[in-house]
């Protein structure tokens, strides 16, 4: 087997947080909508790559030179996923509010597959190269050279999770979710208009996964109408993971399952690292539905 | 007689085939302590319900200073001056009791909050005491204390009570009514509805009694208290000895509203 | 019931009158004026475009001979077989080929896979089969001598590129990552036998999986391995995306790979990372370059490398008719007489498995966006 040396480490334990950062924002947005609305958004992964897609039709417009365009890309990018987010709730999720879940699940698999198609039918189906006006180059941690982008995607999804923690704990907006994910009809009681609220959670989540899309897009240089399978599986495995309704489980669990994964595809291999995410995904699901995570934070939003 | 804050005409709640309350009507003036009274399954909860606009109201009308309240937004409400404490207490359990004042002042303006909330924990010292712990880890009357303080954050016209002796220790029993008492003294008006009917009757002005859905009989809580017929039905009088609220009180007592 | 019944024997009737048809369309080209060959591929689904340039390279082909006179006043005429890419229809396809008397060669069959399928029964009809686009080297190598090939195999490339690598550039130290199907792993491998035999090292040996977009794993080990040069068995997305990552992860060394990745998409989503990137393809001469033209000029399109393998064997199998004689046997003999022959490919010899014989390669580079020639 291939010899594991500290700058090879912390290589992967970089590579594995960047991308464990992006699974935690696509984890994070997805429990909050569940949070406040019960229902899995299945369609969370296609607000992703519609915003990567846009973000990267707008980029010709975007001159910008380095940090200040990886900036601009970043606001656009929560901007355009609040948008679909509010109009995804609008238009499929709130129409159904009285219906049973189950109806709501499978309109969000099928806007999934339609939002797909859309994509694919406006911007094709082949692979779309994403490159981002600025390389931040190296940085030397050690004995260790790291891609600087990926601390930078590190600390952006760092700091995106924070803000939000932020918002949930100090303001009136953030005590309405958490007291609509607790309790919606006490909720009420306290004149929380829970419809605006779960709008807002929609949009909030789904910036959220905007942002995940675009830091994904930068990083694997590619955008594709498929990828936000790819997202929501993990995401949804992170949430899982962490204790569905848990955020700051779902964002330790997406940083660890980014990790972990790194290192099963350097020391397991390739071929079974997703099979492995998947069975840990169904073995949770089975053994310990309230998550690894569930007791070990006991609140919840 | 005082001006209502808060009059419920013929009021009808109705769900599915069933009808919860039939034509129920009273009245809370300002600085009142009223109290409904009625076994389980009586209405009484569904009148609150539906007041708060949580139930869907079949026929009749709620005024609330005068302005029918009917149809209104559940969440519109606090904004109003109508503050439930909901049966169960419902606090967010894990939410911080800081948090749960918060969100109990949701209605009132952003700058105001501060000043409600000192207010607040002079009346509730133990609240300021907890006011990191999530509400869930509260014992049961705390928590319903944290209810009652929650709702007075939103500095209500009217605060509605939904049985807020339920699963509480007698004791702890003891120290919400003479709260409500206090909070009567101050001048808050307060709609009570309650199983446990002696102590309801001995903190209210006026009572009324409710039974399937209808309102048989009501009075000043004193008189209420001495007819001998509630008394067995609704008192459980001596400890061990049982109530008998199957059957309805005659109409007897004369209305004083 | 009845209902069924009879629609059943309607069926019946009709399936029986089409065979009818087929024979008597059959007969009357039997021994006539005609050389009929079958060009079979996947006319539908997914790679219909690769069945399409077979018949259009072949159809090409055929006017141009049959223009200058035809095989001796015999006239050559394709006719087209859908075998869906799919095995099961492919031995019921080449089953059809081979009892229609009037067929005298066939060509195609898209994949390695439907080729091994339908091998056997072109042998058991008597039936020479020129293959134009499968690429696995063992297919040549089964003693099937009624089987032949015009198009180049997989090892091809790698072999060429192995050797320019350790011989004429004298990189040894060589890291090689490889798509984990039959295609990445049989190219991987006679890569990874070629540069050991040149005395050069493997010092990564990394497969990955279809529709992997994040290479980050191994681009790690990349780092870390040493390697003066990587070879890639990969198509071009992947390719393209796995350099463009390695370049942003601060790897620096020289890229091959293999001539999977040459396609206008390769650049594309590469970008300036893929500037430099070498590949090996067999050379493609004068007479490529003229039925490439012909190709753009008719279609309005850029053809496919098959067009070129499918004008090439109809060539071949015109020239073994005139030798060898116009029936089945005859052309098989003819093609194995072949040396030399001037076609689209260049000059066409078969080895002694009947492989056509490729010493020319090409090397491209990636410049400014576009594969260019390129030499050592």
């Amino acid at each position: 087997m291939d010899s594991v040396t500290i700058p090879v480490l912390v290589d992967q334990l970089v590579s594995g947080l960047a991308i464990g950062g992006v699974y935690g924002l696509v984890a994070l947005g997805f429990a909050l909508i569940f949070g406040v609305l019960r229902v899995a958004q299945f369609a969370h992964g296609e607000v992703y790559m519609l915003v990567a897609f846009l973000v990267l039709t707008a980029l010709p417009a975007l001159p910008l030179g380095g940090f200040s365009q990886f900036g601009l890309v970043l606001v656009l990018a929560l901007f355009l996923g609040a948008a679909i987010g509010l109009a995804v709730e609008r238009v499929v999720f709130r129409p159904l509010m009285a219906a049973p879940h189950i109806a709501a699940i499978i309109s969000a698999i099928g806007l999934s597959i339609a939002l797909q198609y859309l994509a694919a039918f406006l911007w094709g189906a082949e692979l779309h190269p994403f490159v981002l006006n600025w390389a931040p180059g190296n940085l030397t941690l050690g004995p260790a050279t790291i891609p600087a982008f990926k601390v930078v995607i590190f600390v952006t999804a760092l700091a995106l999770l924070a803000g939000l923690q932020l918002v949930l704990r100090r303001t009136q907006l953030g005590r309405a979710i958490r007291a609509t994910a607790s309790d919606p009809e006490t909720a009420r009681l306290m004149g929380i208009n829970t419809i605006r609220i779960i709008a807002a959670a929609f949009a909030v989540g789904s910036a959220f996964a905007g942002a995940a899309g675009v830091l994904v897009a930068a990083l694997y240089g590619v955008v594709y109408s498929s990828m936000g399978i790819a997202a929501l599986v993990k995401g949804y495995t992170a949430t899982v993971i962490g204790g569905v309704g848990n955020l700051v489980g779902a964002v330790i669990s997406g940083l660890l399952l980014g990790v972990f994964e790194v290192l099963l595809e350097s020391y397991v291999s390739p071929k079974w690292s997703d099979a492995i995410i998947f069975a840990l995904l169904i073995g949770v699901l089975v053994l310990r539905p309230q998550g690894l995570l569930g007791r070990a934070i006991p609140e919840r939003l | 007689m005082r001006e209502p804050v808060l009059a419920i005409t013929e009021l009808t709640v109705q769900y599915g085939g069933i009808r919860a309350v039939d034509g129920a009507s009273f009245q809370v003036a300002e600085g009142e302590l009223v109290a409904i009274i009625g076994a389980n399954g009586a209405g009484k909860s569904s009148t609150l319900r539906a007041i708060a606009g949580l139930a869907p109201v079949a026929g009749g009308d709620i005024l609330l200073d005068g302005v029918s309240i009917r149809g209104v937004p559940a969440h519109e409400l606090p904004r109003r001056g109508l503050a439930l404490i909901p049966e169960g207490r419902r606090v967010f359990a894990d939410l911080s009791v800081l948090d749960n004042l918060y969100l109990g002042g949701y209605s009132r303006p952003r700058e105001e909050i501060a000043g409600d909330l000192r207010q607040v924990y002079e009346l509730f010292p133990i609240l300021r005491e907890r006011s990191h712990q999530a509400a869930g880890t509260l014992s049961g009357g705390e928590q319903q204390m944290l209810a009652i303080a929650r709702a007075l954050m939103s500095r209500p016209r009217i605060l509605l009570l939904d049985e807020p002796s339920l699963g509480l220790a007698p004791v702890i029993v003891q120290q919400v009514f003479s709260l409500l008492r206090h909070l009567r003294e101050r001048g808050v008006t307060i709609l009570l509805v309650e199983q446990n009917a002696r102590l309801a009757l001995e903190a209210a002005e006026r009572g009324y009694i409710m039974h399937t859905g209808r309102i048989v009989l009501s009075g000043p809580a004193r008189e209420l208290a001495k007819n001998p017929e509630v008394r067995e039905r609704y008192f459980g009088t001596a400890r061990g000895s049982k109530s008998n609220p199957e059957r309805a009180p005659e109409l007897t007592a004369g209305d004083s509203a | 019931m009845n209902i069924v019944r009879s629609r059943l024997l309607a069926l019946v009737l009709a399936a029986a009158f089409i065979l009818v048809g087929c024979d008597i369309g059959g007969l009357a080209g039997a021994g006539g004026d005609q050389i009929k060959i079958a060009v079979v591929g996947p006319m539908s689904g997914d790679a219909a475009t690769y069945g399409q340039d077979f018949v259009r390279g072949a159809q090409m082909a055929a006017e141009k001979i049959n223009a200058a006179g035809g095989v001796d006043g015999k006239e050559i005429v394709i006719e087209q077989f859908d075998d869906r890419n799919d095995t099961t229809e492919t031995a019921n396809i080449a089953q059809r080929i081979g009892s229609d008397s009037s067929i005298l060669a066939s060509m195609g069959h898209f994949t390695s896979s439907t080729v091994y399928a339908a091998m056997p029964i072109y042998k058991a009809n008597g039936l020479p089969l020129v293959v134009i686009s499968a690429s696995d080297p063992k297919i040549t190598q089964q003693g099937n001598e009624w089987v032949f090939r015009v198009s180049p195999t997989n090892d091809l490339g790698a072999q060429a590129t192995a050797d320019l690598l350790v011989q004429q550039l004298g990189l040894t130290r060589i890291a090689t990552f490889y798509l984990n199907t039959d295609f990445g792993k049989s190219e991987h491998q006679y890569f990874v036998e070629r540069v050991q035999q040149n005395g050069g090292t493997i010092v990564l040996d990394e497969p990955y999986q279809p529709d992997t977009k994040d290479f980050t794993s191994g681009i790690i080990k990349l780092k870390n391995a040493g390697a003066e040069a990587v070879y890639l068995s990969s198509y071009y997305n992947d390719a393209a995306l796995l350099i463009k990552q390695a370049v942003a992860s601060g790897v620096q060394t020289r890229w091959f790979a293999s001539a999977a990745i040459i396609s206008n998409q390769f650049p594309e989503v590469g970008g300036e990372a893929v500037e430099g990137v070498i590949t090996a393809r067999v050379a493609q001469g004068e007479n490529w370059e003229a039925v490439a033209a012909e190709y753009r000029q008719k279609y309005g399109a850029e053809p496919t490398p098959f067009v070129i393998y499918a004008y090439a064997a109809t060539q071949a199998i015109a020239e073994a008719a005139r030798q060898g004689g116009a029936t089945r046997d005859g052309i098989r003999q003819g093609l194995e007489a072949i040396e030399n022959l001037d076609t689209a490919i260049g000059p066409l010899s078969f080895d002694q498995n009947r492989q056509a014989i490729y010493t020319e390669f090409e090397f491209l580079i990636v410049q400014d966006g576009q594969f260019k020639p390129w030499t050592p």
